[in-house]
């Protein structure tokens, strides 16, 4: 299949935003409210700081955009490994909706991954996979025309590109739930989330001493919190009540992690009004539990892209 | 008072189309190129968060924050609400910023040392002797480039 170099990076827009709707920008319904409410009752509230706020509130998740997760893995300075991605040649496999949407998260963290090498003829490889997955699960049908006219006018000026992304994720997020397709979404949510981490986690195997990229991984100890919540939402779907399980095997390891932060403090810059916030955050973590981690990661990401 | 089913399904479309159009006026209200400018110099993480609120409401944001890393945090709301009261709060709901100490800024320029999950809280606030108002408020997030 022959690809142009504008629709590749057309393309690659499109799947990447397809595969982080969700994971994004969720808003809650009162299916949420309960969630959070029990959240909420694990937390010790400072009555005097929330008697303000003592109406129902409505709650938003917001897990790192596709900008900002460029920008970490960019920060963490590791390298390309084409052999630690899921090969094309198993999408053939997938024939269900779930192992499709599972894999087309899998694919679209690959791509992402790829793309951000500038591995260009790999990327080419995992979009062309990507948008055929895309296709069967009929999710490029719900992307506007006017915006790949309008990206592909404005391709070559960063800021308007950013924005029409911007602009594409909000509205991608609406039209899907119009759709009534919110368990699909959160599958290929999972399949991303699981790949981008099962990508981290070989890349220390081959460069232990990054400490950016094993913080990292720490750090998605806070989104799968969030994302355990999304799934929870759907428990109900056999096909998600399963992934579920596999992410509380997960969240169990995470556990096994001590995350202790000292007292914030902010300190403000009276001439540029900028705060800035001091805390001190020790991380207690074996070797044998991080090989646990990545073994369990190993694991339920090997099943998924079998 | 009889109804129909169609009648009670063309109430009920209509109901959702409703509310469809109340959040798609509140994403065309949280794109205007007047909230990018007022969040430049930082550049716009990607993420609209966007509601229509009444009085007397709060929605919060759970958000994390990374290290080494310049954010700015702006609240926009429609012109008819009064200003909106926004604080951050850590996971421990111990507050960080509260803007009735800063003038009820709708602006937050900041800098973490370490990786933070933070619960940003939006409230509109109630005024004396006055109908209750509704309003889209939007919070936008931008990040210095390095």
């Amino acid at each position: 299949m022959k690809i142009s170099k504008l629709s590749y990076k057309l393309i690659s827009i499109l799947t990447l935003l397809t595969i982080s709707l969700f994971i994004f920008s969720c808003k809650s319904d009162e299916k949420d409210k309960k969630i959070n409410d029990k959240v909420q009752k694990s937390i010790n509230e400072d009555e005097k700081l929330t008697n303000d706020f003592n109406k129902a509130k409505q709650i938003f998740y917001a897990l790192p955009s596709p900008i900002e997760t460029a920008m970490l893995i960019k920060r963490a300075e590791t390298t390309f490994d084409e052999t630690i991605l899921n090969p094309t040649e198993n999408s053939t496999n997938y024939n269900t909706s779930k192992s499709k949407a599972l894999n087309l998260g899998i694919y679209g963290a690959d791509l992402s991954y790829a793309s951000l090498f500038d591995q260009t003829q790999t990327s080419i490889k995992y979009l062309s996979t990507s948008k055929t997955l895309a296709e069967d699960l009929g999710l490029m049908n719900l992307v506007d025309e006017n915006f790949a006219t309008r990206l592909e006018n404005n391709v070559n000026n960063r800021d308007s590109c950013m924005g029409i992304i911007s602009e594409i994720f909000t509205n991608s997020n609406s039209v899907l739930k119009e759709n009534g397709r919110p368990e699909i979404a959160a599958m290929i949510i999972v399949g991303g989330w699981v790949e981008g981490l099962y990508i981290a986690t070989q890349l220390t195997k081959k460069s232990q001493n990054n400490n950016e990229l094993i913080d990292r991984i720490v750090d998605q100890k806070i989104s799968l919190n969030t994302l355990i919540n999304l799934l929870s939402e759907y428990k109900d779907n056999k096909s998600i009540n399963s992934l579920l399980i596999d992410m509380n095997i997960i969240k169990s390891v995470y556990d096994e992690i001590q995350i202790v932060s000292t007292k914030i403090e902010p300190i403000t810059d009276n001439e540029t009004k900028i705060t800035t916030l001091k805390a001190k955050t020790d991380i207690f973590m074996s070797d044998k539990i991080f090989n646990k981690l990545c073994t369990k990661v190993d694991s339920i990401r090997n099943i998924i892209v079998q | 008072m009889k109804l129909s089913l169609k009648k009670v399904l063309l109430l009920f479309l209509l109901l959702n189309l409703f509310s469809l159009l109340t959040n798609a006026q509140c994403i065309q209200f949280a794109k205007q190129d007047i909230f990018k400018t007022k969040l430049k110099p930082y550049t716009h993480n990607g993420i609209y968060v966007t509601q229509k609120l009444t009085q007397g409401e709060t929605i919060e944001l759970y958000k994390t924050f990374f290290s080494n890393q310049d954010y700015r945090i702006l609240v926009c709301s429609d012109n008819n609400l009064p200003k909106i009261e926004f604080k951050i709060f850590d996971i421990n709901r111990n507050i960080i910023f509260d803007n009735k100490k800063n003038n009820l800024s709708n602006i937050w320029d900041f800098y973490f040392n370490t990786n933070l999950q933070t619960i940003i809280s939006i409230h509109v606030p109630n005024t004396k002797n006055e109908s209750k108002k509704s309003g889209c408020v939007a919070v936008l997030i931008g990040y210095l480039e390095n």
